[in-house]
């Protein structure tokens, strides 16, 4: 998919081109976030020993993390 | 460092179907109570199960759980039994003494719906007049009381348009926001489902909330069916999504003692009963869950045949797949289809 395609698409909840951009996936976050979790991992021994589930609840535990992806 | 396979961390509880409201997206159709509810002693002696299974999580949920007398000693029994407890709720019941008692039991979050940004379409998909005033009132009284809340919306052809003013409603109020699409099972119409542009341009729009406001102005998130593997759009999600956890880490018990993988599924994927069999019995059954646990790329249905993360994927959320599409492990509604197509 083109970017001109997402920017289309959107603008159904007008949303805009700049907004659109920053939707966009950076391969430098997900490169930090590898790094943050992994070291996280290892020092707390704990990330996926958690409930993997998708829910609102689970997003206080894992909040900082998920902003890098 | 890593987990044993299939270790239950996560129960959910239905429990009871009994709903004082008819929302039009209701997955489980709820209103009246099913036959032969279980009673809080049997309730307790599944949260003993769990507790005994190392269980981390529990969530309750209906039809309404606040329409049972006993929720408050079911959650207590939970939170006594060294499992963390969340509530969704539509909030309507939820007044002053409940929220005495929701203080004592301390959930770790306590969710109520918003399916709209004005009385009108809440009203109208929830089928109860007033109910959207309610949530509002209810909502800024959890706050008040200490309780972390959640709002939850459920998004059709009716609130899709409303989703940047419910947004400006919750903004920093410091309260999470979990979005979901409601799919076509138990009440909900097809014609109302979101098409897959919809449903992208939604997803383009929790990314976009995330990136432009932090994590205090407005903690979002899309749930299980905004996935997967986009080359596009920074993860919706909490995690990358790494497959349905119906029998893998989660468990869901109807309010009859039926056992599926997860709540949200169909009927025909009840695979036992707690008045039959323990929650370990079914659980370590090794064909529990057969779709997730016994997966081989063979299962893969639909667009999904043949996809490379196939196998980590497993065709999307189950629920997702079925009610879009009557076949397990082929939810169409999927970041990477739409983008390659």
């Amino acid at each position: 998919m083109k970017k001109e395609e997402m920017y289309k698409i959107g603008k159904k909840l007008k949303i805009s081109e700049t907004d659109v951009k920053a939707a966009m996936m950076k391969k430098r976050n997900l490169i930090v976030a590898g790094i943050i979790i992994s070291a996280a991992a290892l020092m707390l021994n704990k990330i996926w020993f958690e409930p993997l589930h998708y829910t609102a609840a689970s997003i206080s535990d894992f909040n900082f993390f998920t902003r890098f992806f | 460092m890593f987990s044993k396979k299939y270790d239950l961390r996560y129960g959910l509880y239905e429990l009871t179907l009994r709903c004082n409201m008819r929302c039009i997206h209701c997955g489980s159709s709820a209103g009246d109570e099913r036959i032969k509810e279980l009673t809080t002693d049997e309730w307790n002696n599944v949260s003993k199960q769990l507790a005994d299974m190392n269980c981390k999580e529990i969530t309750l949920l209906g039809g309404e759980p606040f329409l049972r007398k006993d929720w408050d000693i079911i959650a207590k029994y939970i939170k006594d039994s060294g499992i963390k407890v969340t509530i969704m709720s539509n909030g309507y019941l939820i007044n002053e003494k409940v929220i005495e008692k929701l203080r004592k039991i301390e959930p770790k979050v306590v969710s109520v719906s918003i399916d709209g940004s004005n009385p009108e379409t809440h009203d109208k998909i929830r089928q109860l007049k007033g109910s959207f005033n309610r949530s509002v009132d209810v909502i800024s009284n959890l706050k008040k009381a200490g309780i972390k809340t959640s709002v939850v919306t459920s998004i059709n052809k009716l609130n899709f348009n409303e989703l940047p003013e419910i947004r400006s409603m919750l903004l920093n109020k410091g309260i999470l926001w979990q979005l979901q699409i409601a799919i076509p099972l138990g009440r909900f119409q097809k014609d109302l489902l979101l098409t897959k542009e919809e449903y992208y341009a939604a997803a383009i729009f929790i990314a976009a909330s995330r990136s432009k406001y932090s994590a205090k102005e407005l903690p979002i998130i899309g749930t299980h069916c905004f996935g997967y593997y986009s080359k596009k759009l920074r993860n919706p999600m909490v995690f990358p999504w790494n497959g349905c956890q119906a029998g893998i880490s989660t468990i869901g018990i109807q309010s009859n003692g039926d056992v599926k993988g997860c709540l949200s599924l169909p009927p025909e994927f009840i695979e036992g009963n707690i008045r039959k069999t323990s929650i370990s019995e079914i659980w370590q059954r090794p064909d529990f869950c057969d779709y997730n646990r016994n997966f081989d790329m063979s299962y893969l249905n639909n667009e999904c045949k043949g996809c490379k993360y196939g196998k980590k994927c497993r065709g999307g959320c189950i629920g997702v797949s079925v009610g879009i599409t009557g076949k397990p492990n082929g939810d169409t509604y999927c970041f990477k289809l739409i983008e390659e197509n």
